[in-house]
């Protein structure tokens, strides 16, 4: 019963469940392509944003560089005042954290600061001839713009305290004869601005980094350029190395790596949300030594925390499915049990039925073989019972017509001459009886006793009956050829009687003539044991008495004494246990008589 | 005047007896011959035809008989019926009175009438009276 319903239950879910693999994975793939694409696109718009970012900054670069400084321009001394409206503005600018004038030799001409109220305030000049952002200045034509790396702020070759993320935005500038004067130097204030960038309310993480992929900023720490940052240094570079993901370079990508998301998106400061109304089209015309690029990292918990609702979901619909089918693997199993019991019912009453048929065939087959039995001995009987009311009609006829005769006579010899006659009558009455009480002896079912006849030794038997007949003459012979058959089960004492009245005939009836003989041949004819019994006898004349041969108290030889009851005793005593009897007859030549059994 | 030659066949022989008295008693004018099967019979009006003898007019006839039985006279008599030159009346005499043997008498056209046993003196003048109308 188990086997049988788990059988069916796999059978209805293991389609199922393939089926929902298939969609599963096809989900989870679409999923997985959403997430491509999602972080792809968050990446992409911070490094428009950045870009935007940059542009503006270059762009408030290039206010400074703009304007055309006095000759000779000594920006705390007599230039001061030309100055003073320009340093007005800057007081306002938060975002500044310093703005520095640097003459062409990598001295601080001018140098303003932010205090810890982030006010702008004068403060005293440094030489800065060896920092890379005025290297890079010095060498910059009119009109061009360079960004340094984002990194902490250092004064005096120490990172200042609190840390402080900055940007150095650089541009030459020229007096009013186009002369070359130096560069301005701002240092803008990147902690306000890298914060959006990293921070962001879905999941994941996000990273700022620059070319050689060192984090500028990260989701997740609150320092920025951590790894300027010394006591953090050891543990960072085990945490954040990014080229351990599989980030080799600042080339655009998004991939899968021990179950990790990774988008990177480079940053490219002619685009951004706002290029369109960009002043650095011209790529040429602001200048880096860096590269900086937006990474988002989707680690594998978020990621399954978003697959979670397309697996709540299969199992969800497994386990329906599993009750559903479990009801129907169930139910069919016993619709099955229901239907075989069903069946094994109907089967085991047709069987029934078949067997009832049987015995009714076998009663029909039966009852049709009693019909024919009680045919034939109705026909016996009545043709018996036609010849006997006939023949004792007869002789009660007679009589009547004699006593009427008797009636009229007036003289003692007409009386005397009628007497004999009743004493015939009388006589033929009596033997009329006494064929009745033989035939009917011979009929008593009760006198039937079928068993296995030695059919040679029987007819041997059967031969002492005409001792001294001509059967002791050499003359007449009684010859076999029993070699088909020569035992049969059949009534001893029929038989008996039968063999003597075909002797009997053959006997009477031989033709003296020749050397007489009667022969006993058996065979098998359609599977029935079949007796020839022929004799060279006188012969009957068939074309005359071919109806009559086998009836009542017919004879064929005028000349030879008899009843003419012996051939219907035989097909009366063969027809009542299922045999038949035919003759052929040549006058003249002899008879055969054949009976099947 | 010629007598009425009547043929009485019929294996019972003291039927035979007292028909034959009846008949002389009726009349002294018939010739009466009487036979105990049908072959006998036959033998007799083959005789008949053959020798030019006059044949019986009135033949009472009994079906059951040894040799050979009414029926069988009947479909012999049947093909000698073409040389006869006098109507021969056969009246069927049985003590049958079953219908299977009337109705088969009826396929007989030979057949003048079908009598049941016992057969009367009256029954005897009505049958002479039939065929040969008081000429007797």
């Amino acid at each position: 019963m188990l086997k049988k319903f788990l059988g069916i239950f796999l059978l209805l879910y293991i389609p199922l469940l393939v089926l929902s693999l298939l969609m599963l994975a096809g989900q989870r793939r679409a999923r997985m392509v959403e997430f491509y694409e999602e972080e792809t696109s968050v990446a992409t718009n911070k490094t428009y944003f950045l870009s935007d970012v940059c542009q503006y900054l270059a762009h408030n670069t290039m206010y400074w560089t703009s304007i055309k400084y006095p000759v000779d321009f000594d920006p705390l001394g007599l230039d001061k005042e030309f100055l003073q409206p320009y340093l007005d503005v800057l007081k306002n600018l938060g975002f500044y954290d310093q703005f520095r004038i640097i003459d062409l030799n990598g001295e601080e001409m001018l140098r303003y600061q932010s205090n810890e109220g982030r006010e702008m305030e004068l403060a005293q000049s440094q030489n800065k001839v060896h920092r890379e952002y005025v290297r890079e200045g010095l060498k910059l034509n009119k009109g061009e713009v360079y960004l340094s790396r984002i990194n902490l702020n250092r004064e005096n070759g120490e990172i200042e305290q609190p840390y402080k993320p900055v940007l150095r935005s650089v541009g030459p500038i020229y007096d009013s004869n186009s002369n070359k004067l130096g560069l301005v130097v701002i240092n803008f204030r990147m902690e306000d601005i890298l914060k959006p960038i990293v921070s962001f309310r879905s999941k994941g993480n996000t990273y700022l980094v620059d070319s050689d992929l060192s984090i500028v900023s990260a989701s997740t720490t609150k320092y920025s350029i951590p790894n300027e940052v010394k006591e953090f240094q050891d543990s960072l570079k085990g945490v954040y190395r990014l080229e351990d993901a599989g980030l080799q370079n600042l080339k655009d990508t998004t991939f899968i790596s021990n179950g990790t998301i990774w988008s990177l998106h480079k940053l490219d400061l002619t685009k951004g949300a706002l290029r369109n109304s960009a002043v650095f089209n011209e790529p040429k015309a602001l200048r880096t030594t860096t590269d900086w690029a937006v990474v988002r990292e989707l680690p594998e918990e978020e990621i399954s925390k978003g697959l979670w609702p397309i697996y709540q979901n299969f199992m969800v619909l497994h386990l329906f499915s599993i009750v559903a089918l479990s009801g129907i693997a169930y139910g069919y199993l016993k619709y099955q049990q229901t239907k075989l019991k069903l069946v094994g019912e109907l089967k085991d009453k047709n069987e029934s039925l078949l067997q009832n048929k049987s015995e009714l065939e076998m009663i029909n087959k039966q009852v049709k073989q009693s019909n024919l039995r009680l045919k034939i001995r109705n026909e016996q009987l009545e043709q018996f019972s036609y010849l006997i009311s006939h023949n004792l009609r007869s002789p009660v006829t007679n009589m009547t017509v004699i006593l009427d005769m008797l009636k009229k006579q007036n003289d003692v010899s007409g009386v005397q001459a009628l007497l004999p006659k009743l004493e015939s009558i009388a006589s033929s009455v009596f033997n009329l009886t006494e064929d009745v009480r033989y035939y009917i002896s011979i009929l008593d079912r009760n006198e039937v006793d079928l068993k296995e006849i030695n059919f040679r030794k029987l007819v041997e038997k059967v031969r002492g009956d005409f001792s001294e007949s001509v059967l002791d003459n050499d003359n007449f012979k009684i010859l076999y050829d029993l070699k088909e058959w020569d035992t049969i089960i059949f009534s001893k004492y029929y038989m008996k009687s039968i063999i003597h009245n075909l002797l009997s005939n053959a006997i009477r009836f031989r033709n003296k003539e020749v050397d007489s003989y009667v022969k006993f041949r058996t065979s098998y004819e359609k599977g029935k044991r079949v007796l020839y019994v022929e004799d060279n006898g006188l012969g009957i004349d068939l074309r005359r008495h071919k109806h009559n041969v086998f009836r009542l108290y017919r004879r064929f030889h005028r000349d030879i004494s008899g009843k003419g009851m012996g051939l219907f005793l035989i097909k009366t005593l063969l027809e009542s246990l299922d045999a038949s009897v035919s003759v052929k007859s040549i006058v003249g030549k002899g008879t055969s008589f054949k009976i099947i059994f | 005047m010629s007598k009425a030659n009547i043929l009485l066949v019929d294996d019972d022989e003291i039927y035979l007896y007292l028909t034959e008295r009846l008949l002389e008693g009726i009349s002294e004018n018939l010739e009466i011959n009487t036979y105990t099967d049908g072959e006998k019979a036959l033998d007799y009006i083959g005789e008949c035809i053959n020798e030019g003898n006059e044949l019986p007019g009135v033949i009472l006839l009994d079906v059951n008989m040894p040799f050979l039985d009414g029926w069988g006279f009947l479909k012999e008599f049947r093909n000698l019926k073409s040389k006869m030159t006098t109507p021969v009346h056969i009246y069927l005499v049985t003590s049958s009175e079953r219908e299977r043997d009337k109705e088969r008498a009826k396929e007989f056209d030979e057949l003048t009438g079908y009598v049941v046993k016992p057969v009367s003196e009256d029954k005897l003048v009505e049958i002479l009276t039939a065929v040969y109308e008081n000429q007797w």
